[in-house]
């Protein structure tokens, strides 16, 4: 019907600005979904790419009886397994002593599984033992090139080239060390020999083990894991748990809740908007709707003719939201591979995203407009055709039925309190926008707030050292002594860190346990370590199901020793689920738990290290270049560094954060803005009858405003509760065993978000009130407008 | 004090521009002496509401000036005309335009709030006066339209203006309920001070007015005298 199209296009460019701040708001919804979930869909394929390619092992066994590399490929689901061996040693790069990490490669070309990407120079010579690769991010932070030298464990080694490792796209050291500083960290692949010519450094036998591409992964890691128990293992990592790909997965599965979290609230808030117009459009045209229902159309098509506006706006609302969608998913993809240095972008159009965000805009539209419609339906053509709306039927407010008191406040309070009751789905729809809004920026400055004071409560009253010294020398008291002497040191500590396997039955947890000193002044404890037994993470705890008193048994891979222990409390840290013992027990257990453990080797640095505090107002760089001087030190790893690695890991979500608080600002503006918009236009001859009547434009202006801020004022406190529980649950999407955190959204983020909604509440306020300037008194109170 | 409540001087309004323009009104000039009710009467579109909106300066004229008492309402800004709204003017609409969620008592009240002390005294007894003492908490949506009316003739008349504008306030009622209310708009000039403007298309309220100014095509074709205005109850609706 060409007439009834026209009237649509005229009804909506009538009330453009409402509609086009619901078309913006489709759009923003729609964009988001459309562009968050393809950049999800496209770095999950991007990462898979990239791991097929470079053949990423699918699981890591470490320490395993030999043969083990021959008896793992007949388990069922593995396709090929190979031997590889590793070690932390001491590097010297420039001015910078650190604990780098070489990895033994074979000389005849790549090996079969965790392949490189030479990205600069070529692969390994077999007859230079002295050339080495390096990886990417190491050359990058150290400025190494191809032909720069440096140190690893006294042997000079040369750069031949700069790599990409599908182990360390992001380059963390282990998995309690997620955020590694880049200062304190590097990963080399060298010949065989060139790690069998570092000392008496200790490597790692491990045995790389890839599936096949349709085999069942839990069945076969359970099987390989199996196995690698019967073969005496001292750990297993699973690809799941493999640090790089563990942290870029907890960003891939964190983008994919938003990809469907924020754009609901886009969506419930479109949707709102589009009812409040519609409503209105349908009461101020309900002559129109008398006059064709008696020149004979029929309900239902007169009710389609209504729904269709909601269609209309939500389709183009999300086509234009699909294609920013579409744009956005490109950069996000390759923003976030190239954050994480995956090599390979697969950054492809998802049709079926992009059809189901039409699809969300279009059902939002649709949904929205049925209310509308079915008042249409309900209307009888007569009545409609007077025109009038029988008057709605006044009452007291809420307010002053709670507080008689008001019930002698001057009329015009009283009937600012009124307004908000008189149109209850109205009044609602403003609150739940203030709401919607709310959640939306407290999930998102929550998600910063935790942040940061995750990293207050872990560097604040957890780890209480200010640096930490590995020594390149076994660990004496006199060692310690030495550090504890260097001007500005307040203290040092000896300090044991070995990576574990705690197991309970059937159940295994991957981590590390940590020795302290009984009256340890370095980390913070809940109360005092006790004499014998462990403490661990609460999240391990819940994962071993034990409580305390339970006995564990603790595997140390690297030392080949087991010890059986008790649980004895368990401790709530936010970064990491870890065990702590105290030093001397930790020792005496492991050299009671295999004679065959050299004590000599828990003096080795890659085990033991000193953590130090520094004195009050000490200059940390100077302390910490005056220990690093010291002889006996490797490298010295600054906690503030640690700190700073752990923020730059997050540095990428502030502009996400930041995108959040303005999508959340212009959803609440364009909700609020239009339902300010009906109720002016639906009370105008109100209004001008109070201006013909002697009210000043101020003092209608303020009653509006009035009404606003209320219905804003009542969204804030729902708004605090819903946006804290968001919070909650999409910190946790982000969350695991090895990080199990919550939300701890600060006191002032609440202000913040309240008072920003009391902003955007003026601001959108603004429109209405100079259309209640524009009221052409005269004219309105002639008629009587609905 | 001056005897005159209304003088218009050559009024024009002129909506649009060019070819499009539509002169509402042109050249309006009369006077109204204080005290009268008066009827603004002519068929549809000739002019009455808009020279009923330059009285109330509720419109600017495009030319021409109303002075009414002792404002001169072409120099005012926005302010002064809310001002003289307030002090001067009390408007009766056709649809009585009240506020639907504020009682009788309360919409009342909301004008007398602005306009001085005792708001309740004020505002109880001039609903007394309409005849409502009785209906006083009721809301809008409970009242019949003669009700209605009644409390916006309470609303104009609470601030005790000086003139009082209505247009078509019998226009929305049935004749009985029209007759009772033209009964009390009438009532209003019995204390001499108070002059009423009524604007119709309804010839015979005409015979209640003691003056009739007649428009046709926005010029007053002419004006005339009752001497013996009648009771709304005896006119031949």
């Amino acid at each position: 019907m060409k007439a009834l199209s026209n009237k649509r296009r005229r009804d909506i460019g009538q009330q453009k600005w409402q509609f086009i701040a619901v078309i913006i708001t489709v759009a923003m919804g729609v964009a988001m979904f459309a562009g968050t979930f393809n950049a999800y869909l496209n770095l999950g394929t991007s990462l898979e790419a990239s791991y097929d390619r470079l053949h990423m092992a699918d699981m890591v066994v470490t320490g395993a009886d030999e043969g083990f590399v021959d008896s793992v490929q007949s388990v069922e689901g593995v396709a090929n397994a190979i031997e590889r061996r590793q070690a932390d040693v001491p590097f010297v790069i420039g001015d910078d002593d650190l604990l780098g990490r070489v990895i033994g490669f074979p000389g005849d070309g790549q090996p079969a599984i965790d392949q490189i990407d030479i990205d600069e120079g070529d692969y390994l010579d077999p007859d230079a033992p002295t050339d080495v690769l390096i990886e990417k991010h190491a050359a990058a932070n150290f400025d190494l090139g191809v032909g720069d030298s440096f140190t690893i464990a006294d042997v000079e080694v040369t750069v031949v080239g700069i790599v990409t490792s599908p182990e360390y796209l992001w380059p963390a050291r282990d998995e309690q060390s997620l955020f590694t500083p880049p200062d304190t960290f590097a990963v080399v692949f060298a010949l065989e020999e060139t790690l069998d010519g570092l000392g008496s450094t200790i490597a790692l036998d491990q045995v790389l083990v890839e599936y096949d591409e349709d085999a069942d992964r839990e069945a076969t890691d359970e099987a390989v894991e199996n196995a690698a128990s019967a073969a005496n293992a001292g750990g297993t990592q699973v690809l799941e748990d493999q640090p790089s790909n563990s942290a870029i997965n907890e960003e891939i599965s964190g983008l994919q809740s938003m990809a469907v979290a924020f754009p609901v609230l886009f969506l419930s808030a479109a949707g709102m908007a589009i009812y409040v117009i519609m409503t209105r459009l349908v009461f101020s045209q309900r002559g129109v709707i008398g006059t064709l229902r008696a020149s004979g159309f029929g309900k239902k098509q007169l009710a389609a003719h209504y729904r269709s506006y909601g269609m209309l706006v939500g389709i183009i609302g999300a086509a234009i939201g699909a294609l920013f969608g579409g744009l956005m998913a490109r950069g996000m993809t390759a923003l976030y591979t190239q954050v994480f240095s995956i090599p390979d972008l697969v950054a492809r159009f998802h049709l079926p995203t992009v059809l189901v965000a039409l699809a969300f805009g279009a059902v939002a539209g649709i949904v929205a407009s049925i209310a509308p419609a079915r008042l249409v339906m309900r209307m009888e053509p007569a009545e409609a055709m007077r025109g009038d709306v029988p008057a709605e039927a006044g009452k007291e407010s809420i307010f002053e039925k709670l507080l008689p008191p008001l019930r002698r406040a001057p009329v015009r309070w009283r009937m600012t309190l009124r307004g908000i009751g008189r149109n209850m789905k109205r009044s609602s729809t403003q609150v739940i926008g203030v709401v919607l809004a709310m959640t939306l920026i407290i999930a998102a400055v929550g998600m910063l707030d935790t942040i940061v004071r995750i990293v207050d409560r872990q560097f604040d009253e957890v780890s209480l050292s200010d640096a930490t010294a590995i020594f390149n020398v076994p660990v004496t008291p006199d060692a310690i002594a030495e550090v504890a002497g260097v001007n500005d040191v307040a203290g040092a500590e000896a300090v044991m860190t070995l990576q574990a396997s705690i197991k309970n039955g059937a159940e295994t947890f991957s981590t590390t346990i940590s020795g302290y000193e009984a009256d340890t002044t370095m980390h913070g404890f809940p109360e005092p370590l006790p004499r014998t037994g462990i403490l661990v993470g609460q999240a391990m705890g819940d994962v071993l199901d034990v409580s305390v008193g339970d006995n564990v048994t603790v595997v140390l891979g690297q030392l080949d020793a087991e010890i059986t222990t008790s649980i004895e409390g368990f401790v709530d840290e936010p970064l990491g689920t870890v065990a702590y013992m105290q030093l001397d027990t930790l020792i005496n257990s492991i050299v009671a738990s295999n004679d065959d453990v050299d004590p000599a080797l828990l003096t080795s640095p890659a085990y033991t290290t000193a953590e130090a505090r520094f004195d009050q107002g000490a200059n940390a760089e100077n302390v910490m270049d005056r220990i690093q001087d010291l002889d006996i030190v490797a490298t010295v790893v600054n906690e503030t560094a640690l700190r700073d690695a752990f923020l730059d890991y997050q540095a990428f979500f502030y502009a996400f954060i930041g995108l959040m608080v303005v999508f959340g600002a212009a959803l609440a503006f364009a909700l609020i803005f239009n339902i300010i918009s009906v109720n002016v236009a639906e009370r105008s001859s109100e209004f001008a009858s109070m201006r013909a009547n002697g009210l000043s434009y101020r003092r209608v202006a303020n009653m509006i405003a009035g009404e606003t801020f209320l219905l804003t004022a009542l969204g804030i406190l729902p708004g605090m509760l819903v946006g804290w529980w968001a919070a909650n649950a999409f910190i946790k999407s982000f969350a695991d065993e090895q990080m199990p955190i919550t939300a701890d959204v600060a006191p002032i983020t609440f202000v913040i978000a309240s008072l920003s909604m009391f902003v955007v509440a003026g601001l959108s306020l603004l429109p209405a009130l100079r259309a209640v300037k524009r009221i052409k008194v005269g004219e309105i109170v002639r008629e009587r407008s609905v | 004090m001056n005897n005159l409540a209304v003088k218009a001087t050559e009024l024009t309004k002129t909506y649009g521009e060019g070819e499009t323009a539509v002169h509402a009104l042109s050249d309006v000039t009369f006077e109204i002496p204080r005290g009268e009710f008066v009827v603004l009467q002519g068929p549809s579109g000739c002019g009455k509401t808009t020279l009923l909106n330059q009285l109330g300066a509720l419109e600017a004229p495009t030319s021409g000036d109303v002075e009414s008492n002792g404002y001169k309402l072409n120099g005012l800004d926005d302010d002064g005309r809310t001002d003289y709204r307030l002090n001067t003017v009390g408007f009766v609409f056709q649809f009585y335009n009240l506020v639907p969620s504020l009682t009788a008592y309360e919409n009342v009240a909301l004008i007398a709030e602005l306009t001085g002390d005792d708001v309740r005294k004020r505002s109880e007894q001039v609903l007394a006066s309409v005849g409502l003492g009785d209906r006083m908490d009721h809301f809008p949506g409970q009242m019949s339209g003669g009700e209605q009316q009644r409390v916006s003739i309470a609303r104009g008349l609470v601030k005790n203006p000086p003139l009082m504008l209505c247009d078509e306030p019998t226009g929305a009622l049935d004749t009985e309920t029209g007759i009772q209310v033209l009964r009390l708009l009438r009532s209003i000039t019995d204390s001499g001070d108070r002059t009423i403007v009524v604007v119709t298309h309804n010839s015979q309220i005409s015979e209640i007015a003691n003056r009739v100014i007649e428009l046709k095509d926005g010029v007053v074709l002419g004006m005339h005298l009752n001497d013996d205005p009648k009771d709304p109850g005896d006119v031949a609706w």
